[in-house]
């Protein structure tokens, strides 16, 4: 069930209510019940896949802390990441594999599957897996407790989206007793009102124009086709870090706490920083299960560079099943390997022309020029193919400047949107970068706004609350606005 | 921990919901769209208590056809036309529930056009909206909600019904002054017409509607017109009402026994068009139904003979009275209620100052129609 529906909203409510009215011993099976109940409301066809990994994952978790033979721990892996591999990358890579055969003569053709793919399957596929190698490598032991093993690949604020939880750091917490906290319910919803505030208001008010301009490339200015990609930069920050502080705020409200996913990544001064505050639990992921076994950093600079590439090839797949996510992932990892190569060069630079690099002026130019790398590398995954997102390059570049699509300033900027709008949004994207400036610099703004006086966070809640009421994108004339990361 | 911090959390809590109530009903009302059907319910709301003796229940032909004012004017009588676009018997039904929490009238007038529809919510669940939006959240709302909304529509949908703002809440970029200011209530619920369109008198030849002029039709109306001849199913019987339209009327009909009412099912004739027979049979079987249940009914032969239309001034529109249909249709409703209602002249009686503080305003309006019309 996606957050940003009435019902999400009213059955989270409930859900609450009867988690605190419940004795504690027997909250680890509710939760998991409604997490599978939820999960079900998706589709229940998705159901056996949560549950067959779940039972894989914790007999062999069992298996593999007493069998230390190498194939059997290769054989747990394949097993277990199979049914995504299966599932995600099948037609890609049996197109993509006829498509090499024929550009080298043979006459084949791909046959494509009409396959299912359980909602949040490569999130709870990396949970497991993370969950085993960390078994082997004996950091942590293998779970007794089926319920809180099951409960922690299925429950329900982070099942379809993450952040990819660690075994070692969420289920201790199932162990433990979670009183109501009135600090906790408050910041918990804290959380969960700034992330319906970045979906509904702003990812979900950008996402139309977006739509519009990906839709029909060929008919828009040059001006608006810049400005798109700064707006989808926009949308799918709100969109996925919105879902992410709701997931957060969900959990909080019940006396857990999982990963923070995001920390003001856009004002990061390098991409390989953005990536230390984007989609964090994913980041950590690949470094520590992927990055690191092939050697990290510490087997000399070509090897280093080998092993950026593999992990943001890697990382491109996980996103989609598309040559353009590839694309997209490669791209992240020569950012960071031409930013490492050009590291001395620029410090020549810094050093001859007696640039503080620690100057806010340098600091900021660092920031703008990593925005603006990142905001081209989202070209390549929004585009639906490698050929619309060239189409869309090529087409900023011979585009008229501008085009007016109707009446006003709004009609000269972007197709289908309102001057109120775009105040709107401007007005909301400021209060959010301010925010995450604040964040950025190490204050935790949750906790500011819980040492407050009682009106002021009155008024606050009541902003936040009204905001989304009013301004959001939801009801009934909405169709289905999903989130975009429930996708992967 | 301390009990004293305790009560003052709890106390900043209620705050925060009293605030939040108070933000939330205001930006409900501002956003919530403005039309003459949702206005004459959110008006009917600021009748004060036991006021109105006459409640007049029905669609459109409802609006276009009874003028409460003139009720007003001729004989004192207090009544308020609570009828909305395409308003179907299960709406009028939840309508008379909420009437009579605050009014105690001692007649109700089912204008019974909506008798042909087989659906609960007639040509476009958009048209319930109408109906429902500015219903308070009261006990009556939840009992709808509950027994129908929720049941026959998808959640968010019902949901909107309950709170509108989740229905309208992107109208922010178009309200307007207007948006936050009462129309003119002085009509007390009608929507009389000064356009004049020649129509087709239903004792004319069958084939012969199709030369009537369906000019002058709004937009709605014509849309829910056309909506509804699709949504009528085949299997609905000419001369019988679908199950759900009987139900409702039979509502109705108990809701009024049980409150003491006079209930008069009082059909609007209508101009020969392509719906008349299945809409004559439908209105004569919903005055059958009532008659058997002790309530009074006309047919639309009954009224139509009664109140003598002349098809070539009186509608306009091809299923509508104008102006001078709706007085003609009027005094015959006055005559009904001189013969068989007991109500009294309420003119001068400071208590139902608001049809006195209306007067003046409705005869202005009123002479100003019929200039333009005689133009």
């Amino acid at each position: 069930m996606l957050f940003n529906t009435t019902e999400f909203v009213l059955l989270f409510a409930g859900i609450c209510l009867i988690y605190y009215l419940i004795p504690d011993r027997i909250r680890v099976p509710y939760l998991l019940i409604v997490s599978y109940l939820f999960y079900a409301l998706w589709n229940p066809i998705y159901l056996p896949f949560l549950l067959g990994m779940t039972i894989f994952a914790y007999v062999c978790g069992r298996i593999i802390e007493k069998d230390s033979r190498t194939w059997t721990y290769a054989l747990v892996l394949i097993v277990l990441f199979s049914p995504l591999v299966f599932l995600k990358y099948y037609n890609f890579l049996t197109s993509l594999a006829a498509r090499l055969l024929r550009a080298a003569g043979a006459g084949v053709s791909a046959p494509k599957l009409d396959l299912i793919l359980p909602i949040g399957l490569s999130f709870y596929s990396f949970m497991a897996g993370g969950y085993l190698i960390d078994v082997r490598k004996g950091k942590i032991r293998a779970e007794r407790n089926f319920l809180h093993f099951a409960l922690f690949l299925s429950f329900f604020p982070q099942q379809c989206a993450g952040p990819i939880a660690r075994a070692d750091q969420l289920i201790p917490q199932f162990s433990e007793r979670h009183p109501f906290s009135w600090d906790g319910v408050q910041t918990g919803f804290l959380y969960m009102l700034w992330g319906y505030m970045q979906k509904s208001v702003i990812a979900d008010n950008i996402k139309p124009v977006v739509d519009t301009v990906f839709g029909d490339i060929q008919s828009q200015s040059a001006l608006t086709l810049l400005l798109t990609v700064f707006l989808y930069t926009i949308e799918i920050y709100c969109d996925f870090a919105g879902y992410s502080n709701i997931a957060l705020g969900a959990g909080r409200v019940m006396g857990y706490n999982l990963i923070q996913n995001f920390k003001a990544p856009y004002f990061a001064g390098s991409v390989a920083q953005f990536w230390r505050r984007w989609h964090i639990s994913l980041t950590k992921w690949f470094t520590d299960y992927l990055y690191i076994p092939l050697g990290g950093s510490r087997r000399g600079r070509l090897r280093q560079y080998r092993n950026i590439l593999i992990v943001f090839l890697v990382s491109g797949l996980w996103h989609g099943a598309g040559v353009h996510f590839v694309f997209w992932g490669l791209l992240n990892g020569i950012y960071q390997i031409a930013g490492k190569i050009l590291m001395p060069l620029r410090d020549r630079i810094c050093k001859g022309l007696g640039i503080e690099r620690r100057a806010f002026s340098h600091r900021l130019i660092k920031t703008i020029v990593t925005f603006l790398l990142i905001s081209f590398s989202w070209i390549f995954f929004r585009a639906e193919s490698m050929t619309q997102a060239i189409a869309y390059l090529k087409r900023m570049a011979t585009a008229p400047a501008v085009i007016h699509y109707a009446p006003g300033i709004a009609g000269i900027l972007l197709p289908d949107i309102s001057l109120k709008m775009i105040v709107l949004l401007a007005f909301f994207i400021l209060i959010m970068a301010a925010v995450d400036l604040a964040v950025y610099r190490g204050v935790s703004v949750a906790e500011k706004v819980e040492r407050q006086g009682a009106w002021l966070k009155i008024l606050i809640f009541l902003f936040l609350v009204m905001s989304v009421v009013i301004f959001g994108k939801y009801g009934p004339r909405l169709d289905e606005a999903a989130f975009i990361y429930t996708q992967f | 921990m301390k009990a004293g911090l305790w009560i003052r959390r709890l106390l900043a809590l209620v705050i925060f919901l009293a605030l939040l109530t108070l933000v939330f009903k205001g930006a409900s009302d501002a956003l919530t769209i403005k039309n003459s059907q949702s206005w004459t319910v959110r008006s009917f709301y600021k009748e004060k208590k036991d006021t109105a003796d006459v409640i007049i229940l029905g669609s459109s032909h409802a609006y276009r056809s009874f003028l409460p004012m003139k009720l007003w004017e001729d004989k004192g009588y207090t009544s308020y036309c609570l009828a909305t676009s395409s308003q179907t018997f299960m709406a009028s039904y939840y309508l008379l529930k909420e009437a009579v929490r605050t009014q105690h009238p001692k007649v109700v007038v089912l204008e019974p056009y909506a008798a042909w529809y087989d659906t609960k919510y007639g040509a476009h669940e958009v048209r319930a909206h109408a109906a429902f939006d500015y219903m308070p959240l009261n006990g009556n709302k939840l009992d709808l909600w509950w027994n129908e909304l929720r049941r026959d529509l998808d959640f968010g949908e019902s949901f909107s019904y309950l709170f509108p703002v989740t229905l309208y809440h992107e109208r922010w970029q178009e309200l307007k002054k207007s948006d936050f200011q009462d129309t003119d209530a002085f009509f007390k619920g009608a929507a009389p017409s000064s356009k004049v369109s020649p129509q087709t008198a239903p004792d004319a030849s069958v084939s012969a509607y199709e030369s009537a002029s369906a000019s002058g039709t709004t937009e709605t109306e014509s849309m829910e017109a056309e909506q509804t001849k699709s949504e009528r199913s085949e299997s609905s019987q000419a001369g019988s009402l679908a199950d759900v339209t009987a139900d409702y009327l039979q509502k109705i009909i108990d809701l009024c026994s049980k409150e003491e009412i006079r209930l008069v099912v009082m059909p609007a004739p209508m101009p020969l068009f392509d719906r008349y027979e299945i809409c004559r049979s439908s209105i004569d079987a919903a005055v059958q139904q009532a008659r058997e249940s002790g309530a009074d009914g006309f047919t639309l032969e009954e009224v139509t003979d009664a109140v003598q239309p002349d098809f070539s001034t009186d509608f306009y529109n091809s299923t509508h009275f104008n102006l001078v249909g709706a007085e003609k249709m009027t005094a015959f409703l006055e005559e009904y209620l001189d013969e068989h209602a007991d109500l009294e002249d309420h003119r001068g009686d400071v208590r139902y100052a608001s049809w006195t503080s209306a007067q003046n305003a409705y005869s202005e309006k009123i002479v100003s129609m019929h200039s333009k019309m005689g133009a």
